[in-house]
């Protein structure tokens, strides 16, 4: 069973008497442990797209599909259920809580899902070590650097074991240095966690980490390419998707 | 829950100057409530040392329905009940020692007052068993004797065989010890025990008794007897134990009425204030709050961690203010003891807390907090988790603050019929229109009246003062909402202001017209019936022969019941009482209105009376007197000062001695003839009554003096009260332009990183502050005249005449508090604004 089916969907916004189609019609598989990059010009609508399928918008028509479930039967509280359990997010400004520490904002999915404070610390800690913050436990994240807070929020996504993870502009706030070691994180979650990842970047050399990218152009797809199993290396990787991006 | 609560401890902690604030607003509203919760307890509690009995020992004791004496022969028709052991009547009263006969203690202190009760020795000891340790009984039922309790005796170091000197009706009197008694008082009164008839003599009420105790033989069926025992007495008798001085009871209760009014509406703006904090503490965390519902809490975690803010906030705040609340009644009673003490002659304790306080403080406290939270914790967990992790640029829909005006606008218009109506409740409606109106159209006014003060602005702000106004321009609603918790504040000050004024001057009204004598002989307790004893008619006829004595006439006093409403019936000289007094009239003509009283049974009643009873001029009223239920034909509505707070009812002394029994003047106007040597006359007079301690001489000028000056000291509580009302509104205003500045953090760094000095920044704050301020006077002049008006009209319409004055003096104070406000409620916040780092705030999300 693919991890995510996508058929027909669009979204149309509304402003004042204008409407707006930020998604148009859009088919899209993605299959488990799959990493996926959606790319586009500004306004073109890969994060109205990453938002719609994390249950963060309902689509004015069309279909979505998480692990053989339609989101658009389930209920308010269903969908915060699912996204709870098999959705993982990490945004492009971190989004940590400002008065927790590392822990507890780590934590807070399997917090919110009800399980036992012991029980979520220590999965939180485990996860934070994995991810190389073990001195950083206790830090809030206005002590913590931008890659620190970045991990922290990728730790969080991890917290739930989620099947699926939706990362927009992940390195969007981060320096060149911390958003490759972001992103090799970010790869790492796909290829050694197996976890489906579907990432949203407009940085080419970001892009290049994925098994697949989806091309977006005033909400189409207008373009696919696969890159792994390919030779070539991430910066040959990178000009070639810079190439594809420039030709829409 | 754990995890909630912890991370609204952070929340709180990670804002301390808000939370402090806002745990500030909560403490003084609590802080008044819970502290003027404990004024009335107290008061009560000191006046309950006036109880009669600690009936806890007979099985069965009656009084008569007004408390009043009733003639001891009623007792001769339980004679044949089956059932009863044994029964006795006897006549109790706390009386006030006069200070030349008061009892000193072995320390030194004054013992003011004492319960003398007359008993029948022979059916006493049928009922009750009085343990004698030292001395004997009475010789006989006539003899000027007493018991005394070893604890008087220890504390005066009294014995048997000493005297003591009691003020009675006929002068004061020497009475003998003859015996100690050792059994416990009761509630800490001084009982001393007399024969019945001389108490009798004592208080002017010969074969009468106030108190009927029975003791039920074993194994009957007590409830059957205690039915047929009131059926064989009749309507005019009730189950239960004596109570003294029901008017003062009835004054206690409506104080407390008006001081949790008063902190009702003190909670409520709390409420008001807890309600934008939380608003905007949505607004602020809109990111935060989408973040949490994008991992997965719910709508109901959102509402849950939200409210739990406020719950902590509500029991930090409620807690203090139970400490602040005690410790301003503590202070609040060095001011007004000695004035109380001096008016109503009773030794005022400390502070007393009942538990129903502690339950209502925390109640309300902790409540408010929630509901306050509640609707914007409401609205924060229906922000959908995309809406708050975008910023918002949506502007409003066009025609919505137009659409919002016109509500308003319809609103503020139909609630002008309120006052139109003339109709007590209508106005209570039309005033809470106008509240919504006024929110709604709020915003719609920001522009215009913003407007209308930039040219002030403008002078005193120049540049900073146009971006302030921009400011306030760009966020119409937020600067209402501000504008409104000033407002609220600002227009209670305005309209209790003026309404206590108004009081204040309807009282000075009533002392002029009631007190038009030459001299007076006062009680000693401002209270008719508190404790007063009195004297009889034949120190009436003594004044009255008095050379230089023109006319002479006293006041008596008894008790009744109407219709559900317990009232004081004052006995008048018809003829001389209008010569030398008078009543302020509001219906019926005083011209006929005395005259009328002395034939048949009319009356005059007081406002209060007329509103509880609902009734008018020519209507009949009932009441139930010793003599049993007696119609009286209302001639006329008036009030005098010293009885305008509590239902009253004004009769002849003939028909007060024919229905209740009464013949004691317990205060007395005079008159001297025109043209005589006052100093004289006033000698001769004093040379008079100096058998009669308990009285005191003054001109009426001199006594009505005295008596303004306390009515004004007690009004400078009332003002007390006010601003502490009104500071809460000051804590909001603070609290909301502190919250404006950490939203507009970005703002602020790019002011100031493009050029605006520190200064400039904190003058920008201040003018908006201002600003606020301005609009929030301006909403609450109108809003406090009118609830000014509709408070006198409450006042009316329980009867208590008071005429409408424009609170002229009122305005200016709520205009000078507005602007005080202004200033010191951007002292905080601009500062802040000033300090706050350039480049944190400009990555600032």
């Amino acid at each position: 069973m693919s991890m995510v089916v996508v058929k027909n969907l669009t979204k149309v916004y509304e402003s004042g008497s204008t409407q707006v189609q930020a998604v148009r019609s859009i088919n899209l598989t993605i299959e488990q442990g799959e990493f996926v990059a959606v790319m586009g010009p500004s306004g073109c609508g890969k994060s109205t797209l990453l938002h719609l399928l994390g249950g963060l918008d309902q689509p004015t028509s069309g279909n979505i599909y998480i692990e053989g479930i339609d989101l658009s039967t389930l209920s308010d509280h269903k969908l915060t259920e699912l996204r709870r359990r098999k959705i993982g997010f990490i945004f492009q400004y971190f989004n940590l809580i400002p008065v927790l520490d590392a822990v507890d904002n780590t934590a807070l999915p399997l917090i919110l899902d009800g399980a036992a404070p012991s029980v979520a610390k220590k999965k939180a800690v485990d996860w934070l070590e994995k991810l190389g913050l073990k001195e950083r436990f206790h830090n809030r994240p206005d002590q913590l650097s931008g890659g620190e807070q970045q991990r922290v929020a990728i730790a969080r996504a991890l917290a739930m074991e989620p099947a699926l993870i939706l990362a927009d502009e992940p390195t969007g706030n981060l320096d060149s240095k911390t958003g490759d070691e972001v992103i090799a994180l970010i790869r790492k979650i796909s290829v050694d966690w197996g976890r489906t990842v579907l990432m949203v970047t407009h940085d080419s050399r970001m892009a290049a980490y994925a098994d697949r990218i989806v091309f977006l152009k005033d909400g189409s797809i207008v373009d696919e390419t696969k890159l792994s199993g390919n030779e070539r290396n991430e910066a040959e990787k990178s000009e070639l998707i810079r190439e594809r991006v420039d030709r829409i | 829950m754990i995890f909630d609560i912890k991370l609204a401890f952070r929340y709180l902690s990670g804002r301390k100057l808000r939370t402090f604030l806002t745990t500030l607003s909560i403490l003084f509203g609590v802080m008044i409530i819970f502290g003027l919760n404990g004024v009335i307890p107290s008061l009560q509690d000191s006046f309950r040392r006036g109880v009669m009995f600690s009936t806890g020992q007979v099985d069965f004791t009656v009084t008569s329905l007004t408390q009043g004496p009733f003639y001891e022969e009623a007792l001769d028709r339980l004679q044949g009940v089956k059932g009863i052991a044994g029964y006795t009547g006897s006549l109790s009263k706390n009386i006030l020692l006069p200070e030349s006969l008061s009892l000193k203690t072995n320390e030194g202190k004054r013992i003011s007052s004492l319960t003398l009760i007359g008993i029948d020795p022979i059916t006493y000891e049928t009922v009750r068993k009085i343990d004698l340790t030292e001395g004997g009984s009475f010789s006989g039922p006539e003899g000027w004797e007493a018991y005394i309790s070893e604890e008087l005796a220890k504390k005066t170091g009294k014995k048997v065989g000493d005297t003591l000197l009691l003020p009675t009706v006929s002068g004061e009197k020497e009475v003998r010890i003859v015996g100690i008694y050792k059994e416990p008082t009761g509630m800490g009164q001084e009982d001393i025990y007399l024969p019945l008839k001389i108490v009798q003599r004592m208080f002017g009420l010969p074969g009468q008794v106030n108190l009927a105790e029975m003791l039920f033989a074993p194994g009957i069926d007590q409830e059957h007897v205690k039915q047929e025992i009131l059926a064989l007495l009749g309507e005019g008798f009730q189950a239960g134990g004596q109570e003294a001085g029901s008017e003062m009871k009835a004054a206690l209760e409506m104080g407390q009425k008006i001081f949790t009014l008063f902190g009702l509406i003190a909670i409520m703006m709390d409420g008001f204030i807890l309600f934008i904090t939380f608003r905007t503490i949505a607004v602020e965390r809109r990111r935060e709050i989408g973040l949490l519902r994008a991992v997965g809490a719910t709508r109901g975690r959102i509402l849950r961690l939200m409210l739990w803010e406020g719950v902590i906030q509500g029991i930090i705040g409620t807690l203090l203010g139970m400490i602040a609340g005690f410790l301003f009644v503590r202070l609040l009673f060095l001011d007004i003891r000695p004035v109380t003490e001096e008016l109503i002659k009773m030794e005022i304790g400390d502070p007393v807390f009942p538990l129903e306080s502690y339950l209502l403080a925390i109640f309300l406290g902790v409540g408010i907090t929630i509901l306050g939270g509640i609707l914007p914790a409401i609205r924060a967990s229906r922000i959908s988790p995309l809406e708050a992790l975008r910023p918002s640029t949506v502007l409003p829909k066009r025609g919505e603050g137009g659409r919002k005006g016109w509500i308003g606008t319809l609103l503020l218009l139909l609630s002008l019929l309120g006052p139109l109506s003339g109709n007590l409740n209508l106005n209570m409606l039309g005033f809470f229109l106008f509240m919504a109106g006024l929110i709604f159209v709020g915003p719609v006014l920001i522009k215009p009246v913003t407007e209308g003060y930039s040219r002030v602005i403008g002078l005193l702000f120049a540049r900073e003062g146009q971006v302030a106004k921009g400011n306030l321009e760009n966020h119409p609603h937020r600067a209402s909402m501000t504008a409104f918790t000033l407002m609220i504040g600002l227009a209670l000050l305005i309209a209790l202001g003026g309404t206590v004024t108004s009081l204040i001057t309807a009282m000075n009204s009533y002392l002029e017209k009631s007190m038009g004598s030459d001299y007076i002989l006062a009680p000693q307790s401002l209270m008719l019936g508190g404790g007063n004893v009195g004297a009889d008619p034949e120190l009436t006829a003594k004044l009255k022969e008095i050379p230089g004595v023109a006319e002479v006439t006293g006041l008596r006093l008894s008790m009744a019941k109407g219709k559900e409403t317990n009232l004081q019936v004052i006995g008048i000289d018809p003829e001389v009482y209008p010569k030398v007094a008078g009543l302020a009239f509001t219906a019926g003509d005083p011209e006929r209105a005395f005259p009328l009283l002395k034939s048949g049974r009319n009356l005059i009643i007081n406002g209060i009376l007329a509103s509880s009873q609902q009734v008018k001029v020519n209507d009949e009223l009932m009441l139930s007197t010793p003599e049993g239920v007696k119609p009286y034909r209302v001639v006329g509505i008036g009030m005098d000062f010293l009885n305008a707070k509590i239902a009253t009812a004004y009769i002849s002394q003939e028909n007060l001695a024919r229905d209740f029994h009464e013949r004691t003047d317990l205060l007395l106007l005079i008159n001297k003839e025109k043209g005589v040597d006052g100093t004289a006359v006033e000698r001769a007079i004093r040379d008079g009554v100096k058998d009669y301690p308990a009285f005191t001489l003054s001109s009426t000028a001199a006594y009505r003096a005295e008596l303004e000056k306390q009515v004004a000291s007690m009004t400078s509580f009332y003002f007390l009260l006010l601003f502490a009302i009104a500071i809460p509104s000051l804590i909001g205003l603070v609290n909301t332009l502190a919250i404006a500045v950490m939203e507009r953090i970005r703002e602020i760094g790019v002011m100031r990183a493009i050029g605006a000095t520190r200064r400039q920044v904190k003058r920008i704050i201040l003018a908006e502050s201002l600003l606020l301020t301005g609009i929030g006077t301006l909403f609450s002049l109108v809003t406090g005249v009118w609830l000014g008006y509709f408070f006198v009209a409450a006042t009316n319409g329980m009867g208590f005449k008071v005429d409408y004055s424009f609170p002229v003096l009122g305005i200016l104070v709520g205009i000078s508090a507005g602007l005080l406000f202004g200033f010191i409620g951007a002292i905080i916040p601009s500062r802040h604004a000033a300090r706050v780092n350039l480049l944190n705030a400009l990555k600032y999300e």
